[in-house]
């Protein structure tokens, strides 16, 4: 008997965060519902984005240049700098559209159980920028979790020597909240009543 | 109170169907292994969802049938509600209260009250402070709101610490770490402080009537763990913590986990100056340890305002005669009892109980 023709697509498709079987199925079915050059077109827009995609040199948010939009922008503020720690939080920042300065993204944040050191995160790379930028204010959009809050100390530690304002956002948001689901007023909020440390 | 339970393939029982006549206090009887526990378990589970010592439902389906059901019927404020589970062998389990679908067991809380001791309750003061910390951290998690939360966050810093500790390359990595456990340890304490004082107040007014003159020298304190202070303010107990984590990092270090902080803290009952476990027979080791149980469940029922039923597992073994009267008598009379012991003349303690004989041949009452 034939295995069912629609089991390595299912597969593939129940890879996506938040999919299960049954979503899968459902996606499936779709995809062979819609004509193929649209399918065509999914496809090949997930390889080239995946391909081109890299990291800004300067701020490490994603980018299809060497440098990012934000970076380019020249009517950003350039002696903000906000740190965040992966790029989908620069997004959820730029939703709420209260910043208007510029980011540093570190890769993560501290949590020896994951194996993730000081050492892993773009620290060196965040002082290089404090040197040759200057920016006024250092700005932590850091989720207020155990490894959040463990990394906001550390780099307020390591950046003290700095002339620089260090403040973090006024979260209104339970710990351990992810920054990705706070909507835009909270974000909003979280900026303008950001605490110097 | 509850008024009737029925139970149908539940551990070792067939079918047993039992009407307390209105009585408040039941008193059960048999010989040890016969059931007393199960019987006393399945009124646990119908109030709480859960079993008080097995986490395995299956286990609670008799060996030879597919399901067990069990239910009772309670009567609140003039007006009788109906519980049931269905627990199947696969170890699901179906509530319902007054024919709803339970989903949570917010309902059956908010209606009951039943909570279990038994014969360990002793351990208490003869466990290490692991079980300690267990009592006081389920207490305080029930009592504040932020205590669990506050307690995974530490949970947290602390696993976090312990591998950063086996990676360790400058001592300055174990800062961010300190400063945190710091904070959380001190709201945990903070907590564990006000509940323990809840503690001894309750526990004192439980005491006073048959041991009088532990009245005035009873005291529950807490123990710091390898850290010396004479008095718990915000900032004594910070900077003596941050002082002792810088002393004992080099041996922290060494054995790769941390050991100072409100993880490693644990609390005592002394009486006359002279700490309960040491220097105080079993009877009396008990007898507090009941006590000490008993004000948890009660400082708890004066915050929900819901009496408890309690489940009370022949829990006064190696206690006199005199002082097993004297405690069934403390015991608030509000509260409903349900008592099983190998000792048919305990019986005697109890103002008219309802009386259930639990022997090979099955339950019986009367
Ligand atoms: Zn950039």
């Amino acid at each position: 008997m034939e295995k069912n023709p629609l089991d390595g697509l299912m597969t593939q498709l129940a890879k996506f965060p938040g999919v299960g079987q049954k979503s899968a199925q459902r996606m499936a079915f779709f995809l062979l519902s819609i004509p193929g050059k649209d399918v065509h077109a999914m496809a090949s827009t997930m390889v080239d984005t995946r391909q081109r995609i890299r990291y800004c040199e300067r701020c490490f948010n994603i980018s299809f240049e060497k440098t990012c939009s934000i970076c380019e922008d020249s009517n950003r503020d350039r002696s903000l700098l906000c740190v965040v720690s992966e790029p989908k939080d620069i997004f959820a920042i730029e939703r709420a559209g209260q910043f208007k300065g510029n980011y540093h993204v570190l890769g993560g944040l501290i949590s020896p159980i994951d194996g993730i050191l000081p050492e892993s995160l773009r620290i060196k790379e965040l002082i290089d920028r404090l040197k040759s930028e200057s920016p006024s204010e250092v700005i932590f959009a850091i989720n207020p979790t155990i490894e959040g809050d463990a990394t906001i100390l550390y780099l307020t530690k390591i950046l003290s020597s700095f002339d620089v304002k260090l403040s973090s956002l006024a979260y209104g948001l339970p710990v351990g909240s992810d920054m990705d689901y706070a909507d835009e007023l909270t974000l909003q909020k979280a900026f303008q009543g950001r605490q110097g440390l | 109170m509850i008024t009737k339970l029925w139970l149908k393939d539940f551990r070792n029982f067939g079918e047993v169907l039992l009407d307390f006549k209105g009585k408040s206090n039941v008193f059960i009887y048999g010989e040890n292994n016969q059931g007393k526990t199960n019987f006393l378990e399945s009124i646990f589970f119908l109030g709480n969802g859960s079993s008080h010592r097995e986490s395995k439902n299956e286990n609670l389906v008799r060996f030879d049938t597919a399901l067990s059901y069990i239910g009772l019927e309670v009567s609140k404020d003039d007006q009788k509600h109906k519980v049931y589970f269905k627990i199947l062998k696969d170890g699901k389990r179906l509530g319902t209260f007054n024919q709803q679908l339970l989903n949570s067991t917010q309902l059956l809380k908010e209606h009951l009250n039943v909570e279990y001791i038994s014969s360990d309750v002793i351990k208490t003061f003869q466990e290490s402070p692991d079980y300690r910390r267990d009592v006081l951290n389920r207490f305080c998690g029930v009592l504040f709101s932020e205590y669990t939360a506050t307690l995974q966050g530490y949970n947290r810093i602390i696993k976090q610490k312990n591998f950063q500790l086996k990676n360790i390359k400058k001592k300055e990595s174990i800062d961010y770490w300190n400063d945190q456990l710091i904070e959380y340890s001190y709201k945990l304490i903070t907590m564990r402080l006000k509940a323990l004082v809840q503690m001894e107040t309750q526990t004192k007014k439980f005491v006073a009537p048959i041991f009088p003159d532990f009245y005035e020298s009873l005291i529950i304190g807490y123990s710091y763990h390898g850290i010396p202070l004479d008095s718990f303010t915000e900032e004594n107990y910070k900077e003596t913590l941050k002082r002792v984590l810088g002393d004992v990092f080099d041996k922290e270090k060494d054995l790769g986990f941390s050991i100072v902080g409100a993880h490693r803290d644990d609390f005592f009952l002394n009486i006359k100056k002279k700490e309960l476990k040491r220097f105080f027979s079993r009877g009396i080791n008990r007898s507090l340890s009941f006590f000490l149980r008993l004000a948890q469940i009660e400082i708890v029922s004066e915050q929900t305002g819901l009496r408890p039923t309690l489940l009370l597992d022949d829990p006064f073994a190696e206690i006199d005669a005199k002082n097993k009267a004297a405690i069934i008598n403390v015991i608030d009379t509000e509260s409903q009892i349900f008592y099983a012991t190998i000792f048919k003349t305990d019986a005697q303690y109890f103002k008219k109980p309802a009386i259930i004989k639990i022997d090979t041949g099955g339950v019986e009452c009367g």
